[in-house]
C-alpha cells in the first residue's frame, strides 16, 4: 500500500516536472508587426556643408508607427548600413530619441496613416559623406496582454541621400613605377607598391630612383668621388642597426646614403628594455609616461600598452581594472553576467548585490533610478518594456524579481 | 514418526514489505533526479519561451566588405554575440566574435543594433565565414548564453 502512494507520489512529481519542461515548447505568438506596415521616405537630403540630414517620412500603410530606427553607410560599395544616426537627431526640431531609436512623439504609436513628419539629423564630421539611409520602422504591439517594441523589418527602406564618398582607386602598376624596375614606391594612394621586375643582375643594385645601378668604378674605394654621396669602401651596402630613440645612416653599395629609423617612444611597439610600457603616445598621467616608463601605482600591459591604477580607496574607479582590490564584487572589465572576485570575473552576481538598486548599480549600464521591482511592472512603463527586451539585464535570483532599464 | 516440516524459508511479510518500499523510494529518487537536471537545462527567454525556439525568430543581415564585417539586427530578438566559423582548406575554427573585435558592444546587437568590425587579419586565408548567433536566456541557474543551431546561421563569402 505504501509503495503504490509513494509510486503515485513519484508519478506525479515527475510529471510537474516535465510539464513545466514542455511548457517551454509551447509555440507562443511571436513578436511581429502586422502585414501592411509601411513608411516611405519622400524626401530624403544630406547638406555636407551644415552636416545636416533631413528626411521627410509618410505612413503609407495601415497601421499607426512608433518611431523607427536610421541607419546610414557612406559608401556605395558598402552594402549594408551600419551607421546608427538616431543619436544625432535634433529633438528640438521634432521627434525624440528612444534607445537606439527614434520616436515620432512619445511611447506610443502616434504616426497615424498618411502622416509626413520631417526630422532634422546634425551629423558630426566624423561620420564624413553619407551616402544611403535605411529606415526599419517600429511600433507597440500587444502580445499576451503587454507592450511590446516591435521592429518591423518586413518594412525597411532605403533611399539615397547624397554622393559617394570618393574612394581612392590605385593607379596602375605601370603609372606608380613608370622609369622604376626595382625597389619599393608609393603610388596615388599611398600604398607602397614593388615595382616589377624587381631582378638586379648580379653585381647590380637598386638605387633610390628604382634603376638597377652598377655601382661607379670609384664607388668602394673608400673616397667620395663625383656622383658618390657616401663612400665606406667595403663597408657599403652593410645596414646599420639604429638605436633606440634615433637614427642611422649607412652607406649603400651604390654609395647612396640610407636613413633607418629605430624604434622610439611612442611608436606603440613595446621595445623592452628600456620601455616598459608603450601605449603609442607621449602623453603622461595616463599611466604610460612620456619616456614610457610605468607611471606610479599603474600598471601596463600588452602592446600598445593598455595602464589602469589601483588606488586603494575602497572605490572602484573607471580607470581601475578587475584585478584592483577596489573592484572586488564590481563589474570592471567584466561581461554582462560575470563580476570581479579574486581579482578575475566570475559568473553571478555578488553577494553584496541584496536588491534590485544594487543590482541596477552594478550592471553599471543602467540608472539607478529605473529599476523596476518585476516584471509586469516595467511594462506598464514606456521605456522599461525595453528592459523586458533584455533578460539578460534582469535576473530571477532577487527577490521580488528585478528588470533594470537601459540609461 | 516424525512428522518432516517444510525446510523451505523465506522473507518474512514485513520484510519483504520494507525491501520492496525502500526499491520504490530509491528508484523513485534516481529518476527524479534525472528528470530535476533534465528540466534544469531548459533555458529560456522571453518569458517562459525556450531559447530554441526563440532562434526562430532571430532575424539580422550580414556583409563583407573590403576587411569589414558589418551585421545589423533588424528583428527583435537581442544577439547577444556571434560565433564566426572560419572555414579553409578543409577544415574549420569556430571563434567567438567578442575575441575577434573590440568593437562589439558588451550588451550585444539590440534590436536595430549594428556592428562594424574590421577584420581582414582574422580572416585572411578563409574561404567561407559562417556566423552563427549566440543569444542570453535564463534558466533555473541565472543567465545563460545559448549558441543557436547552425542553420540560423549565415554564410559570407571571403
Amino acid at each position: 500500500m505504501v509503495s503504490y502512494v509513494l509510486l503515485v507520489v513519484f508519478a506525479i512529481i515527475i510529471s510537474g516536472i516535465v510539464y513545466q519542461w514542455l511548457k517551454t515548447y509551447v509555440p507562443k505568438q511571436a513578436l511581429e508587426c502586422p502585414e501592411g506596415v509601411s513608411v516611405f521616405i519622400k524626401e530624403a537630403s544630406f547638406d555636407p556643408d551644415n552636416s545636416q540630414l533631413i528626411i521627410t517620412l509618410k505612413n503609407n500603410g495601415r497601421f499607426n508607427l512608433a518611431g523607427y530606427f536610421i541607419h546610414g553607410k557612406n559608401s556605395s560599395e558598402q552594402k549594408l548600413p551600419t551607421i546608427d544616426l538616431s543619436g544625432y537627431l535634433n529633438e528640438t526640431q521634432g521627434g525624440m530619441i528612444f534607445g537606439n531609436s527614434v520616436l515620432f512623439e512619445e511611447a506610443n504609436n502616434s504616426f497615424s496613416p498618411d502622416s509626413e513628419e520631417s526630422y532634422f539629423f546634425d551629423i558630426p564630421s566624423s561620420v564624413r559623406q553619407l551616402y544611403s539611409i535605411r529606415i526599419i520602422p517600429t511600433r507597440f504591439q500587444e502580445i499576451e496582454g503587454k507592450s511590446r517594441f516591435a521592429s518591423c523589418s518586413n518594412a525597411l527602406t532605403e533611399q539615397i541621400v547624397g554622393e559617394p564618398e570618393i574612394e581612392c582607386i590605385s593607379e596602375d602598376i605601370s603609372v606608380t613605377c613608370e622609369g622604376r624596375v626595382c625597389g619599393e614606391v608609393n603610388n596615388n594612394c599611398g600604398d607602397p607598391v614593388t615595382c616589377p621586375p624587381n631582378d638586379c643582375p648580379i653585381g647590380q643594385y637598386c638605387s633610390i630612383s628604382g634603376t638597377c645601378d652598377t655601382p661607379l668604378p670609384s664607388c668602394g674605394d673608400g673616397i667620395i668621388n663625383s656622383g658618390e654621396q657616401c663612400d665606406n669602401g667595403a663597408q657599403n651596402g652593410v645596414a646599420c642597426t639604429p638605436a633606440y630613440g634615433s637614427s642611422c645612416i649607412y652607406c649603400s653599395a651604390l654609395c647612396e646614403t640610407i636613413t633607418l629609423q629605430g624604434p622610439y617612444c611612442g611608436d606603440g611597439i613595446l621595445t623592452s628594455p628600456p620601455e616598459q610600457c608603450d601605449d603609442g603616445d607621449t602623453d603622461n598621467l595616463d599611466g604610460c609616461s612620456s619616456t614610457c616608463l610605468v607611471e606610479g601605482g599603474w600598471t601596463c600591459t600588452g602592446q600598445p600598452s593598455t595602464c589602469w591604477i589601483c588606488d586603494f580607496d575602497n572605490i572602484c574607479d573607471e580607470s581601475e581594472s578587475c584585478s584592483c582590490s577596489d573592484c572586488e564584487e564590481k563589474k570592471n572589465g567584466c561581461v554582462v553576467g560575470q563580476y570581479c572576485s579574486g581579482g578575475v570575473c566570475v559568473s553571478g552576481i555578488p553577494n553584496s548585490v541584496t536588491d534590485c538598486s544594487d543590482y541596477c548599480v552594478y550592471l553599471g549600464i543602467y540608472s539607478g533610478g529605473t529599476c523596476r521591482q518585476n516584471e509586469a511592472q516595467c511594462l506598464k512603463y514606456n521605456q522599461v518594456s525595453i528592459g523586458n527586451m533584455y533578460p539578460e539585464y534582469c535576473t530571477t535570483s532577487l527577490t521580488p524579481f528585478c528588470c533594470c532599464t537601459p540609461i | 514418526m516424525r512428522k518432516i516440516a517444510n525446510q523451505k524459508r523465506g522473507v518474512s511479510p514485513v520484510i519483504a514489505t520494507v525491501l520492496l518500499v525502500a526499491m520504490v523510494v530509491v528508484i523513485g529518487l534516481i529518476i527524479f533526479l534525472w528528470f530535476r537536471g533534465l528540466t534544469e537545462e531548459a533555458v529560456t527567454k522571453f518569458g517562459g519561451r525556450n531559447i530554441k525556439l526563440v532562434c526562430d525568430d532571430v532575424d539580422f543581415l550580414s556583409d563583407y566588405y573590403a576587411g569589414t564585417l558589418s551585421i545589423s539586427n533588424i528583428g527583435n530578438v537581442p544577439i547577444f554575440g556571434m560565433k564566426v566559423r572560419i572555414s579553409a582548406q578543409g577544415s574549420y575554427e569556430t571563434l567567438d566574435i567578442r575575441n575577434l573585435s573590440v568593437d562589439w558592444p558588451e550588451i550585444g546587437l539590440r534590436q536595430g543594433g549594428t556592428f562594424s568590425g574590421n577584420l581582414v587579419s582574422e580572416f585572411s586565408g578563409a574561404e567561407q565565414v559562417s556566423l552563427i548567433p549566440v543569444l542570453m536566456g535564463s534558466s533555473s541557474s541565472g543567465n545563460q548564453i545559448y549558441v543557436c543551431e547552425d542553420t540560423y546561421g549565415q554564410d559570407l563569402i571571403v
